[in-house]
């Protein structure tokens, strides 16, 4: 008896790492995928490690040997990117800003995607009443404006503070929760779109027919095989949060300075940016390459996880 | 179906009833407001007195309650009696302009003579007479028509506490509430009586209240402005009832171009708008099908990463960013370099081209159609890569899916041509992803792009939108929500029919 518990349990497990296995291989012939996780991990590791690797206090005015700020100074060995209007270090404040944006874009993705994928599978899976209701409330979501919000919070953004959070990262809080509650909406519709098509295919019947219960088709038929085009939702998400964090910051509703995200560095630069267009184009730079990375690690993700794909 | 769509409409109905109803109030809980600021100005003189705040915030309706306001907007308020204008003319620019003087011209424009100044008029509409706030105290001269009841020749707002209290009045206390032309008020015994008010009855207010003396303004009504020659509609400064939304008012302009009716506004920035939504939209349909399509089928190909980062691009970048980028490019460094370069924004060319711009060399005439398109180029380009990317991203997704299914299988085992398998087997159930997405587009055809607009200093509703927003312009605000609330489901329903068109399987009923 024992015996064969051992075994049913090593077999299991032997199972499992040749499915991460095949994830891998298969994810592995994306090349330039491959690439850009090796660049999102180092990308994230220098951003965590931020206090280790930064030279300098990101949110202080350096002065020179005179004693004068040192304003807009070129780069050079002390100053990778140079320094800012007010005498900051560009490339300390990039890394402290990676870590809000990837933050943001992190947590955003991964309760929107996921809340939208469930809720959006349920509704095309159950249809009638919980469908109507689901979508009407989709609807009345999609026709509620972003901008008034964040403006009816911001007085809220700036003085909150969350008690076991760093100070600067409170106000992230908000702009996290915002973007969550307003982010599910398009995971939701596009997974009970493959829904509405996948609930009426055979191998659904033979589930059901099985006796297999409607959250257990759910779980194990509905979504993984409507999964493609939530992973391209969320790896489109994941810079999509980036960029529009820089586009709320731009119009002055992001995180607020002198914390630094790459979307409120990107507006704060903007200003010089026909005298200084170096300086702007750090956050650009990091923006696009971290975009660029996430849209190549999810087109290889997608096909790594497809279910229709054996081998 | 029929039925199912009827019940849609009606669940249609109620979103967006639901919906501007918490956009009202989410505008209405926003800190600042159209008044914002008014009583902090540095400069006494300009400052608004507390009744000038009280007039301008019955001017604009904002002293009701949250809900009052949300039904005056959604249905208008001439229900509720409001027929009463009242004009004051100028009082501190023109006192001398006389009232009654004034009032003839007003009351004939198709003579010819003298058009009547009425932007530098003021109105003051409210339900009653506008000045006659809660709690004001009133000496009332007139008859005596009911038990407690009169009707006023003459209303004097008691000009000071101390101030004698003149022997022939017929009635005086404190204001209690104004209901159309009558005014509830209550005297010192707590004595409840009505007076009520007609074209008449003329208004005394006390010096240095801020407000106008009776010969600098008058009370008139409506209909007598209104009639068959719309006189007062016609100029701007003027509203006179609300109508509501659903009878097709959208209201006034606040601040943005004040007095101005919010549909001339939209009006005016829908086609930009429209011109370059339908344009971006169409160009990233035809590029990013064809790229989607392609991916999906070689995927892995050198071709496949090529058309992918290539589609990538525009939306890897922010996209005010990367306008900017685009007008230092092929605006300014092309100048600095001599090459013919590119407008930097706007829809025509303002004044003549300048030498050696694209415009000058290609000899382009102010207002045409090429000059149009030179406008537009950078704008729509930016437009289409941005939206290109998820696009095809979500084409090629969902073909790699479909052409590993049985019936692709069978298709090709049949014999039939690659090209054939793609486009009528694979590509139409490939789709549905694609609608999803597309659909949620079509609001955005009206919305317009804020931050694509705001670079490139394009009128369109987009900017407008944003603008109004900036300077709590709500009715301009709202009418933008509600027509893009509108759309957002149709569009969801337009989606949800394609769905059955696509994939026949998918049935609602």
């Amino acid at each position: 008896m024992a015996v064969a518990e051992l075994d049913r349990e090593s077999l299991a497990k032997v199972k499992e790492e040749s499915f991460a296995r095949i994830v891998w291989s298969r994810f592995r012939r994306h090349k330039l995928a491959v690439i850009s996780t090796v660049m999102i991990i180092i990308i994230t590791l220098a951003c965590v490690f931020a206090p280790l690797i930064a030279p300098y206090d990101p949110t202080e005015s350096l002065k020179d040997e005179n004693g004068a700020i040192l304003k807009n100074a070129p780069p050079s060995a002390e100053h990778l990117m140079g320094t800012d209007a007010i005498g900051r270090d560009v490339f300390s404040r990039l890394l402290y800003a990676g870590r809000i944006s990837l933050m943001i874009a992190f947590i955003v993705t991964l309760f929107a995607e996921t809340a939208g994928a469930i809720i959006g599978a349920i509704s095309g899976f159950f249809g009638g009443r919980v469908d109507e209701i689901i979508q009407r409330t989709i609807e009345f979501m999609l026709t509620l404006p972003l901008l008034p919000l964040l403006l009816a919070f911001s007085a809220l953004l700036r003085g909150i503070e969350i008690g076991f959070l760093p100070p600067e990262w409170s106000s992230a809080v908000i702009i996290i929760v915002i973007l969550i509650v307003f982010g599910w909406m398009q995971s939701a519709r596009l997974m009970r779109g493959m829904v509405l098509s996948l609930r009426n295919q055979e191998f659904t019947e033979a589930a059901r027919a099985m006796g297999l219960g409607p959250f257990g088709i759910i779980l194990k038929h509905m979504i993984p095989n409507a999964m493609a085009p939530i992973i391209v939702s969320a790896t489109l998400s994941l810079g999509g949060v980036i960029i529009l964090e820089s586009a709320l910051s731009f119009l002055g509703f992001g995180i607020q300075p002198p914390v630094p995200s790459w979307g409120n560095m990107l507006a704060e630069y903007q200003v010089d940016m026909w005298t200084q267009p170096a300086k702007v184009f750090y956050p650009g730079l990091a923006i696009f390459i971290v975009n660029l990375s996430f849209n190549y690690m999810g087109d290889a993700l997608r096909d790594a996880l497809d279910p229709r794909l054996k081998r | 179906m029929t039925n199912y769509l009827i019940r849609r409409f009606f669940q249609m109905i109620i979103v967006v009833l639901l919906s501007t109803m918490a956009i009202y109030i989410i505008l209405n809980i926003a800190p600042g407001g159209p008044l914002a600021g008014m009583r902090s100005i540095g400069d006494r003189r300009n400052r608004p007195s507390e009744a000038d705040m009280a007039r301008l915030e019955a001017y604009l309706g904002i002293d009701k309650p949250l809900f009052m306001r949300y039904l005056t907007w959604l249905i208008g308020d001439d229900w509720l009696g409001a027929d009463w204008v009242y004009i004051g003319l100028g009082q501190y620019r023109y006192p001398k302009l006389s009232a009654s003087g004034d009032q003839l011209v007003l009351r004939d424009p198709s003579t010819g003579e003298a058009t009547p100044q009425w932007n530098k008029a003021r109105f003051w509409v409210d339900p009653g007479p506008a000045l006659l706030n809660p709690g004001y105290t009133l000496w009332v001269w007139g008859e005596k028509t009911g038990d407690r009841q009169f009707a006023a020749d003459q209303i004097q707002v008691k000009p000071s506490a101390g101030a004698a209290r003149p022997e022939d009045l017929i009635a005086f206390g404190k204001v209690l509430k104004v209901v159309g032309q009558d005014i509830t008020i209550e005297d010192v015994g707590g004595i409840q009586s009505t007076v009520t008010v007609d074209e008449g009855t003329t208004y005394t207010f006390p010096k240095g209240e801020g407000l106008p003396k009776p010969e600098q303004g008058l009370w008139l009504k409506i209909s007598a402005l209104t009639g068959s020659a719309g006189l007062l509609k016609s100029y701007s400064g003027f509203h006179g009832d609300a109508n509501g939304i659903l009878r097709l008012d959208f209201g006034w302009s606040w601040k943005l171009a004040v007095g101005q009716p919010v549909t001339a506004l939209i009006r005016s920035r829908l086609a930009n708008t429209l011109i370059l939504m339908t344009t971006a939209t169409v160009i990233s349909l035809v590029i990013a099908i064809p790229i989607g399509i392609y991916s999906g089928v070689h995927q892995y190909s050198t071709v496949d990463y090529a058309v992918t980062t290539f589609a990538f691009f525009g939306s890897a970048m922010p996209v005010f960013w990367f306008g900017l980028m685009l007008i230092l490019l092929f605006s300014y460094m092309f100048k600095e370099w001599g090459l013919p370069y590119m407008p930097t924004g706007g829809t025509v060319l303002v004044r003549e081209a300048q030498a050696g711009s694209l415009e000058a060399l290609l000899n382009v005439s102010k207002g045409s159609f090429v000059d149009r398109f030179m406008h537009i180029v950078l704008p729509a380009a930016m437009l289409s890569l941005l939206y290109m990317a998820g696009w095809s991203r979500y084409l090629r997704s969902s073909m790699l899916g479909v052409l590993r299914q049985d019936y692709v299988r069978t298709a090709r085992a049949k014999g039939l041509i690659e090209r054939v398998v793609i486009t009528k087997h694979a590509l139409r159930n490939a789709l549905i992803p694609i609608i999803t997405i597309v659909v949620l587009q079509i609001p955005g055809l009206f919305g317009g792009a804020i931050l694509t607009e705001t670079v490139f200093a394009y009128p369109g509703i987009g900017r407008l939108y944003f603008e109004a927003l900036g300077q709590s312009d709500w009715p301009v605000v709202m009418a933008i929500l509600f027509i893009t609330a509108i759309l957002v489901v149709v569009s969801t329903l337009l989606g949800d029919v394609l769905y059955t068109v696509v994939d026949p399987r998918i049935r609602f009923k």
